[in-house]
C-alpha cells in the first residue's frame, strides 16, 4: 500500500500523468474525433493526411477520448489527485488543530510590553490564538487557508468523478419535429448517444408539437424559440407544458432542452416514374436574413442517384420575416448534373425531369434536445469546492507567529506566512509598527 | 444611431490618449527614475479609466447586452478589466507598482485594437443569456488581467537576470522577489481559468444540457489550464525557478492569448458567436 501511495504521490509520476493529459488532448485537438468529426471531414483529412492516417488507425487516434491508455490517465489522474488531497488533508488537519512548538524559519524580533498586550494588538489585525505551549502562545491569520489546497485538490477529484460518472450513465437524444407532428418513444431519433452502463434513451410518452413560437431582433438575430408540446400517456392523459431557450422542461424525470435550430417543414407530394405518389417532409433550417435564402440537400429522398436541393425564403418579397410567405425552389440533380428547378409556393405545382412537385403545406419546426442525467450536482458541488479551495489557498494563505516573554519583560515575536513570505513583507512591516517594533529601534 | 456611434468612439478613443500619456509617463518615470512623474502617470490612468467605464456603460445601454459579442466590446473590456485587476491587485500588493510598465502599454494597445473594428450592434442569440454566461466571461477576462501582471514579472526577470541589466531595473524587487511575484500571479490566474471554465460548463448545461462537448474552444482552453496546471506544478515540485521558468510563463502566456481570441474563430465553435 505504501508503494502504491508512493508511486502515485512521487512527484515524477504526477508531473508524468499532467504532462500526459496534457498531451494526449492536445493530439485530439488536432487529429479529427470519429464522435465529432462528420464523415466529410473525416475523409478530406484522411485523404490530406494518409501517412497520419496510417498512424491513427494503427494506434485509435481517432478516438483518443475513449482509448484505454487516456482511461488509464484519467484514472491515474484521479488516483494521485485522490491521494494528494487525502496526505493534505491530513497536514491540513494537523496545522490547524495540533501545530508543532515554535515556528521554523520565521522572523524573530522584539517587542515592548507583555505578550497579553501584543496578543491584543495582534486579535486585532485577525491573528487568532492556536495555543500554547512551553510558554509560548501560538496565533496564525486566516488558519482557514490550510486547507485551502486540499479543497483546491477534493475539488478536481469531485468534478471529474461526476464528469465520469456522468459520462458512464447519461442518455440523450435529439429530435425535430414539424407542428403538429408525433414522436412515438418507438420512433427512432435523429440522434441518440447513450453511456456504456445504460441502455439506449426511450421516452416514457408520446411528444407531440403543438406549436412553435419564435421572435427575432430588430437585426434579424433569433431572440428567442418556444415549443409548446403535449405528453400523450398511455392512459389516455394529456400534459402540455412549454419550453424554451434558457427553460428547461422537466417531464418524468427527462430534461428537454429547446434547440437553436429550428425553420419551416415543407409537405411536398411528388409524383413520378413507377407509380410513386408520396408526401414527403423537407425540414429547412430557418434563414438568417430575409433576403438570404436558407439551403438543405436531400440526398436519399427519391433514390436512383437523383439529388433533390431545396432552398427557401421566408418572404417571398424578401422583407421581413414578420411576414411568413414563404418561396420554396427545387432542383433536381442526378450524377452532378442539374436537370431543373421550380418556385413553389403553397399549393402550386411543377415538374422536373420525370417527377411533378405540389407544396401542399409549409409549418415550422424546432429541435428539442432530451436529457436523461444524473450527476450534475457533483459537477456543481466540484466546482463550488475548486472555487473555494482557489480562494483560500491562493488569496488566504496562513501567517504563523507566536509569542514569548524574554527576560527583560518584552515579547518576542517570531513570524512567517505559510506560503510566499516574500509577498506579505509589507504586512509584517505594518504589523511591526502595531506592535511598537519601531519605538524600541527607532 | 450614427451620433451614439461616435460618442461611443470619441470616449474609446479619450481613454486611449489618456492611457497614451499614463504610459509614457509611467514608463519614462520608471526609466529615468523620476518618482513624481512614475506617481502623477496614474493621474491621466485614472482619467482613462473613468472614460473607458462612461465608454463600456454607455455602450451596454445602447445594444442591451455587455460588452462580450463585437470585437471592440470584447477587445475593450479586456482592457478594462485588466487594468482594474491591476488597480486592485496594486491596493493589497503595493510591490507589484512596477507591472504598470506592461499593464498601461497591454491595456491602452488592447483598447486602441479595439477601436479598428466596426463598433456595430451584435445581436445576443438567445442562449446567451444566461447569468452563468457573464461569470465564465468575466472570469476569462479577470484571468487574462493576472496573467498580464505575471507576464510583466516574467518579462522583468529576464531583463534584469542578463549580465548589462539596464539601470532603471535596480528598483524592481531582487531577482528572488520577481520569481515570485511571476509565480504567485499565475497562480492566481490558473484559479480564474478554472473558475471561468467551469462557469462556461455550468452555463453549456443550463443552454443545451450537455457540460462539455469538446468544442475547439473548450478543449484548447483545457489545454491552456493544463499547461499553466504544468508550470505550476514544476515549480513546486521541481523548484523550477529564474529564466526556464520566466520562459516557459512566456509559453503559456501565448496559449492562453491563442485560446483566448484565436480559437473563438474556428467556425465550428459556439464561441465563434461571439467574435464574428
Amino acid at each position: 500500500m505504501n508503494m502504491f501511495k508512493r508511486f502515485f504521490l512521487s512527484r515524477n509520476t504526477i508531473i508524468s500523468l499532467i504532462i500526459s493529459a496534457l498531451f494526449a488532448i492536445t493530439l485530439a485537438a488536432f487529429i479529427p474525433q470519429g464522435f465529432l468529426a462528420s464523415s466529410d471531414t473525416m475523409l478530406a483529412w484522411q485523404a490530406a493526411h494518409p501517412f497520419l492516417e496510417r498512424c491513427s488507425k494503427l494506434l485509435g487516434l481517432h478516438h483518443i477520448y475513449t482509448h484505454p491508455l487516456f482511461s488509464m490517465i484519467l484514472a491515474g489522474v484521479t488516483v494521485s489527485l485522490a491521494l494528494s488531497a487525502w496526505n493534505q488533508c491530513l497536514a491540513a488537519w494537523r496545522r490547524t488543530f495540533h501545530p508543532d512548538d515554535g515556528i521554523a524559519g520565521g522572523e524573530r524580533f522584539v517587542v515592548p510590553g507583555t505578550m497579553k498586550d501584543s496578543w491584543l494588538i495582534l486579535a486585532a489585525n485577525g491573528y487568532l490564538r492556536q495555543g500554547t505551549s512551553n510558554g509560548s502562545m501560538r496565533l496564525v491569520r486566516h488558519p482557514w487557508g490550510y486547507w485551502g489546497n486540499t479543497l483546491l485538490h477534493v475539488g478536481i477529484v469531485v468534478t471529474i468523478g461526476a464528469s465520469l460518472f456522468i459520462a458512464l450513465t447519461q442518455q440523450r437524444g435529439i429530435i425535430q419535429l414539424a407542428e403538429g407532428a408525433v414522436h412515438n418513444p418507438s420512433d427512432p431519433m435523429l440522434m441518440e448517444e447513450h453511456g456504456f452502463l445504460v441502455k439506449p434513451l426511450v421516452l416514457p410518452d408520446t411528444i407531440r408539437l403543438d406549436r412553435v413560437t419564435y421572435s427575432f431582433w430588430p437585426s434579424n438575430g433569433i431572440r428567442q424559440i418556444e415549443s409548446q408540446l403535449s405528453f400523450l400517456s398511455d392512459t389516455g392523459t394529456i400534459e402540455t407544458k412549454n419550453v424554451e431557450i434558457n427553460s428547461i422542461l422537466h417531464h418524468r424525470g427527462i430534461r428537454f432542452y429547446q434547440g437553436v435550430e429550428f425553420g419551416h417543414a415543407f409537405f411536398v407530394e411528388v409524383t413520378g416514374q413507377n407509380g410513386l405518389n408520396r408526401i414527403f417532409q423537407l425540414q429547412i433550417q430557418h434563414p438568417e436574413a430575409p433576403d438570404r435564402p436558407s439551403y438543405n440537400d436531400f440526398q436519399d429522398l427519391l433514390g436512383d442517384g437523383y439529388l433533390v436541393r431545396a432552398k427557401y425564403l421566408v418572404d417571398a418579397e424578401k422583407k421581413s420575416f414578420r411576414h411568413v410567405n414563404p418561396l420554396l425552389t427545387l432542383r433536381l440533380d442526378k450524377q452532378g448534373k442539374e436537370l431543373g428547378q421550380i418556385p413553389l409556393r403553397v399549393g402550386e405545382e411543377g415538374a422536373i425531369g420525370p417527377y411533378s412537385f405540389r407544396l401542399k403545406a409549409v409549418t415550422p419546426w424546432s429541435r428539442l434536445i432530451i436529457v436523461d442525467l444524473t450527476g450534475m450536482p457533483g459537477i456543481f458541488l466540484g466546482f463550488f469546492i475548486i472555487c473555494l479551495g482557489g480562494l483560500l489557498h491562493y488569496f488566504t494563505p496562513p501567517r504563523e507567529l507566536s509569542l514569548h516573554a524574554t527576560t527583560g519583560g518584552d515579547t518576542a515575536v517570531c513570524w512567517r506566512a505559510a506560503k510566499f513570505s516574500g509577498f506579505y513583507q509589507d504586512e509584517l512591516a505594518s504589523l511591526k509598527t502595531a506592535l511598537g517594533y519601531e519605538e524600541i529601534h527607532g | 444611431m450614427d451620433n451614439q456611434v461616435a460618442i461611443y468612439v470619441a470616449l474609446n478613443w479619450l481613454a486611449v490618449f489618456c492611457y497614451v500619456g499614463a504610459t509614457i509617463a509611467n514608463v519614462g518615470g520608471v526609466m529615468f527614475r523620476k518618482e513624481v512623474v512614475e506617481q502623477r502617470s496614474y493621474w491621466p490612468a485614472w482619467l482613462g479609466l473613468t472614460a473607458h467605464s462612461v465608454a463600456i456603460a454607455y455602450w451596454w445601454s445602447i445594444v442591451g447586452h455587455g460588452p462580450y459579442m463585437a470585437p471592440s466590446e470584447v477587445l475593450s473590456s479586456d482592457a478594462w478589466i485588466t487594468m482594474v485587476v491591476f488597480f486592485i491587485f496594486l491596493r493589497f500588493f503595493p510591490r507589484i507598482k512596477a507591472a504598470s510598465v506592461i499593464v498601461f502599454p497591454v491595456t491602452f494597445l488592447m483598447i486602441a485594437l479595439a477601436n479598428f473594428y466596426n463598433p456595430g450592434i451584435r445581436a445576443l442569440p438567445p442562449t446567451f443569456g444566461s447569468v452563468w454566461l457573464v461569470l465564465h466571461i468575466a472570469f476569462y477576462k479577470i484571468a487574462l488581467g493576472t496573467l498580464v501582471i505575471a507576464l510583466a514579472f516574467s518579462v522583468f526577470y529576464l531583463l534584469k537576470n542578463r549580465r548589462a541589466a539596464l539601470a532603471w531595473m535596480e528598483r524592481l524587487p531582487d531577482l528572488a522577489g520577481i520569481d515570485l511575484y511571476a509565480y504567485r500571479f499565475t497562480g492566481f490566474g490558473f484559479i480564474f481559468w478554472a473558475i471561468g471554465m467551469l462557469a462556461g460548463s455550468i452555463w453549456a448545461y443550463k443552454s443545451w444540457g450537455r457540460f462539455w462537448g469538446w468544442d475547439p474552444v473548450e478543449t484548447w482552453s483545457l489545454i491552456t489550464w493544463l499547461l499553466f496546471g504544468t508550470y505550476l506544478h514544476l515549480r513546486r515540485f521541481f523548484r523550477l525557478n529564474g529564466n526556464r521558468a520566466a520562459w516557459l510563463f512566456i509559453l503559456c502566456f501565448i496559449m492562453s492569448l491563442v485560446s483566448l481570441f484565436v480559437t473563438s474563430h474556428m467556425g465550428s465553435s459556439i464561441h465563434a458567436e461571439y467574435f464574428k
